[in-house]
This record gives C-alpha cells, structure tokens and sequence, in this order.
C-alpha cells in the first residue's frame, strides 16, 4: 500500500492530496515519506521525547488518512497539517501533565546522568560539547512558554515563513513576530553563557 | 528589525541543530495500524446492519438500562399468571350436563298434556312414549337443584312430572340410574297389578309367571308368550274377551314398559359417555 509511484515525486503536495481525495493511496503513501521525518523532527523539538514524536507523527498520519475530505485548497497542505500536528503535540502534553511529571534524568537514559534546569551562569572552563550543547538548547526549547515554543520551532527549526506560521497558529503575522522575538530573547538568556552576544 | 539581527545567531544555532529522522519501521508501523483501522471500521459497519442483537440489546456495548430490570419483571408476572391458571383450572370440574328447572326453562307440562289416544292428534315430543324422560339428565352437575322428571301414566295417557333433589354431581348418574329403574319397574308393576284383578287367579297366575320371566330374560320371549297365552285360552276354551284384551293391553304395557325401560338405559349410558 505504502509503495510510492514515479510519477507522484513530481506532484506537488496539494496535487497528491487531491489524488489521494479521489482514492489513490499511492499519492498517500508519497505523502507519508515527504512529511515523515519533518513530522517527526517537529515534534521532537516540541515534546522533548524521540519515542512519543514517531508515536505522535503516526497518530497525524492516520489522522490524515481518515480525515483528507476535510482538506480544502484554500491553504496549504503543510500548513493544514502543521495545525494536525501541532493539536495532537499539545493533547499528548496536556495529557502527560495530568498524569506524571517528566523526570529530567530519561532525557538521556544512555548516559545516566541527572540533569538539572541550566543555570543562568555556566562555568567558563567547560568546553561544550555538541551534543550536550544541543542537550542545552532543547531542554532551553522546553522550558519555554507553549505559544513562543512553537513559534521558535515553525520558525528557527521548521523554517516556515511568518504567513505560512499565521496561518497555521490562526493568529496574525505581527502576532507571530512579536512571539518569535520573545522567544529568541528568553531562549538567550537561558544560553547566555553559551552563545557569545555579537558585538 | 534589530531585535532580529540580535537574535539571528540564535536562529542560526537553532536551524543547525541535528535533523532528527523517523525510524525504518515507521512505514511499516503505520501501514499496520491503518490496517487495523479499516478492520475496526468494517467490523462497525458490520454490526450496524446486523443490529444489536436480541441479547446484545440487553447485555451489549449500547444496551438501554432499563431493558434487563423491565425483562425480569414482565418474566414474573408470567409465572405468576400461568401459576394462576393452572391452579384454576385443576379447581373446576368439567360440567356437561344442566340441571333445569322445568318449570323455569320449559314450559308447564300441564299445558301439553293431550289424550293422543282420544284425540288423535299428533303427539308433541315431550308426551312421546320412550321419551317421557327429557333433557333432564343433560343438566350440569355443580347446579344444585331439582330435577323434573316426566313420565306417562299408563293408565291414564297423562303425563306427569316428578321432582327429584339433587343431592352431589359425583352421585348424580348413580342416583338418576337409582331412581329411574325403580320408577319405571314400579310403573311397569302398576298395570300388572291393575289387570290382575279382573283377571281369574289360575289364568292370572300363569299369565304372571310368564310375563316375571320375559321381564327378567328380554324382550325376545314376549311373542312366545303371546302365543302361549292363546294357545292356553284356546286349549282350554275359554274366550274371555275380558280376559284376552285384559291380558293384550297387559302385553302391551309389558312392552311399553320393556322399550322405557331400554331407552332408559340408553340415555342413562349416553350420559355417563358423555361425562366421561
């Protein structure tokens, strides 16, 4: 089922969810492989757990799959599915928080180590390594307020622009900007002593 | 636009971030899961036509509340109503037969008496002879009452009715049977007693023992003992018209009394049948 045909790599993404509206699960399935990885980084970034994003990336697929009459062309696909994504990112959240609180320590089970909240100042001494760097920096991801943190994550990781970004949070490009700058700016106080302020 | 500068190489740290890629199974995972779905869905559907199910309506998924305690209740009232009826019906006897009160019911008898023999008219069912005794027996047996009995007086022509209390239905046939053989043999015995008496005591006497034992042998012997009382008559040489149309009317209430005496049986046996 799951078997991309040539001639569907050329289709643009709105092209294949029409072939996919008509029945075509080969449209389907190039969707999923155009989509899957970008889902699953996205929501990594947004939850902080590998396991739970393919778990969730799946969930926004099947979502699609049964729920495709519901797409109209006045957006985008990757818009559309953004807001499929980003609903079931933030229901898995809400869920969690009900029932247990995220120990910090299964960031990282490989290394056993426990991790704290960065503090504001880091010894200087230490040479950052880059991938505790970029521990640091999802944890500083994390710790963010929802509303900036996926306006930093469309933005700084998805790449979007601010109206693709509008449309997908439903609120305006102005709206948009002023959260990604507050975002940035907390984001730099939290890496302070990571990130060297230019000149 | 200067906030952005500022913060541009933290977007710059951040777009440098590792891409984090889905797993090898990822396909495969979903392909499984959406087969599943449309597993789910078809077995739905499924379930949708066919319907819930009589006890699925009672212990399934969508069962209404109040259907299994609604159940239970209209079960008991079953019971409860076909205990009823049994025990009704075990309590009341059969009943076939009606006891009537004549004079209720029918008629007076007085009003039909008619001398047939005088008048010649035709006579109506109730004076026929042989049926002196009407529905009197199909009476029901729970009525306590009494019972009208008719019967032609032999001597007069007349009818007449005698009433009988109803002691038990269970009793009833045994006391019909009682009361009806003893009536007729002592009517019979009435016009045996009558003739007798104009009679001479030898020829009498004779005539006597014959008629005693065609009463008690059946109706086969009372040719011969017509003959037989000719013969006598004839032998001896006495032609007594007296004694002969004595002694033919005394045949003759023999036999009358013989056939009332059968049909009785009759009826009487036709009734037990029909109890039974």
């Amino acid at each position: 089922m799951l078997n991309s045909k040539r001639e569907y790599k050329s289709f643009t993404d709105e092209q294949l969810i029409g072939e996919f509206k008509e029945g075509n699960n080969d449209a389907y399935s190039e969707i999923v492989i155009r989509y899957k990885d970008r889902l699953v980084n996205f929501l990594f970034r947004y939850t902080g757990n590998k396991d739970d994003s393919e778990d969730l990336a799946q969930d926004a697929f099947i979502k699609l799959y049964r729920s495709k009459h519901l797409y109209q062309e006045i957006a985008k696909f990757s818009t559309w599915f953004y807001t499929i994504a980003i609903n079931i990112a933030k229901t898995s959240l809400k869920k969690k928080s009900r029932m247990s609180t995220l120990s910090i320590s299964d960031y990282d089970p490989e290394n056993d180590k426990d991790f704290d909240i960065p503090a504001v100042t880091i010894e200087p001494d230490v040479q950052a390594n880059a991938s505790i760097e970029n521990e640091y920096i999802q944890k500083a991801i994390n710790s963010l307020e929802e509303t900036y943190r996926e306006a930093i994550i469309l933005r700084d990781i998805q790449d979007l622009d601010y109206e693709e970004i509008a449309n997908t949070l439903n609120v305006p490009i102005g709206t948009v900007k002023s959260r990604i700058n507050r975002g940035r700016e907390k984001l730099k106080v939290l890496l302070k002593d990571i990130y060297k302020p230019s000149d | 636009m200067e906030i952005n500068e500022e913060n541009i190489e933290i977007r710059n740290k951040l777009l440098n971030l590792p891409k984090i890629k889905a797993n090898e199974n990822f396909l495969n995972n979903l392909q499984n899961k959406i087969k599943k779905i449309e597993l789910e869905e078809e077995q739905a559907i499924k379930q949708k036509v066919r319907g819930a199910g009589f006890f699925g309506k009672f212990f399934g998924a969508k069962r209404q509340p109040w259907l299994v305690p609604a159940l239970g209740l209209g079960v008991v009232v079953v019971l409860v109503f076909s205990v009823i009826l049994i025990s009704n019906k075990n309590n009341i006897p059969v009943v076939n037969e009606k006891v009537t009160t004549m004079s209720k019911d029918t008629p007076s008898p007085q009003s039909n008496q008619t001398n047939s023999g005088s008048t010649g008219e035709t006579l109506q069912k109730d004076e026929l002879p042989g049926k002196e005794i009407t529905e009197d027996f199909s009476s029901d047996e729970n009525s306590m009452g009494t019972l009208e009995r008719k019967y032609t007086d032999q001597g007069t022509n007349k009818i007449r009715t005698k009433t009988e209390t109803m002691k038990s239905s269970d009793n009833e046939s045994e006391i019909k049977m009682n009361i009806a053989l003893p009536l007729i043999e002592q009517k019979a015995a009435e016009p045996l007693e009558e003739t007798a008496k104009n009679k001479s005591t030898d020829e009498m006497k004779s005539e006597k023992k014959v008629i005693e034992a065609e009463h008690n042998e059946g109706t086969d012997k009372v040719g011969k003992s017509e003959y037989t009382k000719k013969d006598s008559a004839k032998d001896e040489g006495k032609n007594n018209s007296d004694v002969k149309e004595a002694a033919k009317s005394f045949q003759g209430s023999t036999e009358i009394n013989k056939t009332m005496l059968q049909d009785l049986k009759d009826k009487i046996e036709k009734g037990l049948k029909k109890k039974e």
